[in-house]
């Protein structure tokens, strides 16, 4: 849980890895997720001095720069591909389920994937992501069960 | 592939699964991004420091601006010092009060008994009759220099020395660049 303090950017490391872990979850790991990250924290940067602890945390307050950040940069979403069996093979497990499941991610419509991103790659609380969509804390716990629900049966249905 | 998937994971922990596999960072990232928010940090509280030391420094005039300001006491220390070498340095006149009270009432007493007697009239004292007396110029000159010294090397009203506030400026200078030394952060 990051503290809220007056400056966001009191302890920047964990701040960077909710950050990370949000916009890979909505693009994908990789450069493009590296320099998104960076875009959105470059700008947080330059406006630390209008944050306001009354309004957020500093996650959250930076994960509403970076969901402009990917809205602006008119990236179209990855297209469902198919992890090809030599891949399957010649890697560890671990690194096989993680492809897997960013697979079953890109087929998501683009709000399950930004529910999902934002309280397993942020790891906000319901309650955060409904303070930064605008939306009821129960409103979004529901839409987080639909999200998950069709993930599942995404994998089940690549099964 | 995706068979394999599911035997080692049931659909049911999705959410461990997610947070399982959560992207980290790379470390290098991470490094860079933070090191540019401390630099930005320092940059930010830059003109916070800038300000606390005006502050302090109209905090440290403030007083003197109320005993008639530094510039003031430094114009009238310069013009008692004028003032007493001018008084040294002229010399004085000697004013020669022609019809005094004194003279009027004890004048040259034969003269003017006899005129009384013979004329029954009061007459006009004559000037040259009457001693000179003289104003100023008696004063001990050397007084007045030491005067117009004490006065420059105090404050106004209160009288202490013009010495305390500048020794008390500079310690607070002092302590300041000492701070400033200590709370700069070490060359990595």
């Amino acid at each position: 849980v990051i503290r809220r303090s007056r400056d966001p950017f009191d302890r920047p490391e964990q701040l960077l890895r909710g950050l990370y872990g949000y916009v890979a979850y909505r693009v994908g790991s990789g450069p493009e997720a590296e320099d998104l990250t960076s875009a959105a924290f470059e700008r947080g940067l330059r406006y630390r001095a209008s944050y306001d602890p009354s309004r957020g945390s500093p996650l959250t307050w930076l994960i509403g720069i970076a969901r402009r950040e990917i809205t602006d940069s008119m990236r179209t979403p990855d297209s469902a591909f198919a992890v090809p069996e030599l891949f399957a093979e010649s890697h560890e497990p671990a690194v096989v389920d993680k492809v897997v499941l960013h697979e079953a991610l890109t087929r998501l419509p683009s709000r399950d994937r930004d529910l999902i991103a934002l309280r397993y790659g942020a790891e906000l609380s319901a309650k955060e992501i409904a303070e930064l969509l605008g939306e009821t804390t129960n409103g979004v716990e529901v839409a987080l069960h639909r999200a998950r629900a069709r993930l599942r049966a995404e994998l089940e249905i690549a099964a | 592939m995706i068979g394999r998937f599911s035997r080692r994971h049931s659909s049911d922990n999705i959410e461990d699964l997610l947070r399982r596999y959560r992207p980290e960072p790379n470390e290098e990232l991470v490094t860079r991004l933070a090191a540019r928010s401390r630099i930005s940090a320092s940059r930010l509280g830059r003109p916070f420091r800038l300000a606390l030391a005006a502050a302090l420094g109209i905090f440290l005039l403030v007083p003197l601006a109320a005993f008639g300001s530094a510039a003031d006491e430094a114009v009238s220390a310069g013009k008692s010092a004028v003032s007493a070498v001018t008084r040294v340095s002229k010399p004085n006149e000697v004013r020669v009060i022609e019809r005094s009270a004194a003279a009027v009432q004890y004048g040259d007493d034969d003269d003017n008994g006899e005129d009384e007697e013979e004329n029954g009239e009061e007459e006009e004292i004559e000037s040259e009759s009457t001693p000179p007396v003289t104003v100023a110029g008696e004063q001990d000159e050397e007084e007045i220099v030491a005067a117009a010294g004490d006065e420059a090397e105090t404050l106004p009203t209160t009288g202490l020395s013009l010495w305390l506030p500048v020794f008390g400026g500079l310690a607070l200078l002092l302590a300041g660049v000492l701070l400033l030394r200590r709370g700069r952060p070490s060359e990595r």
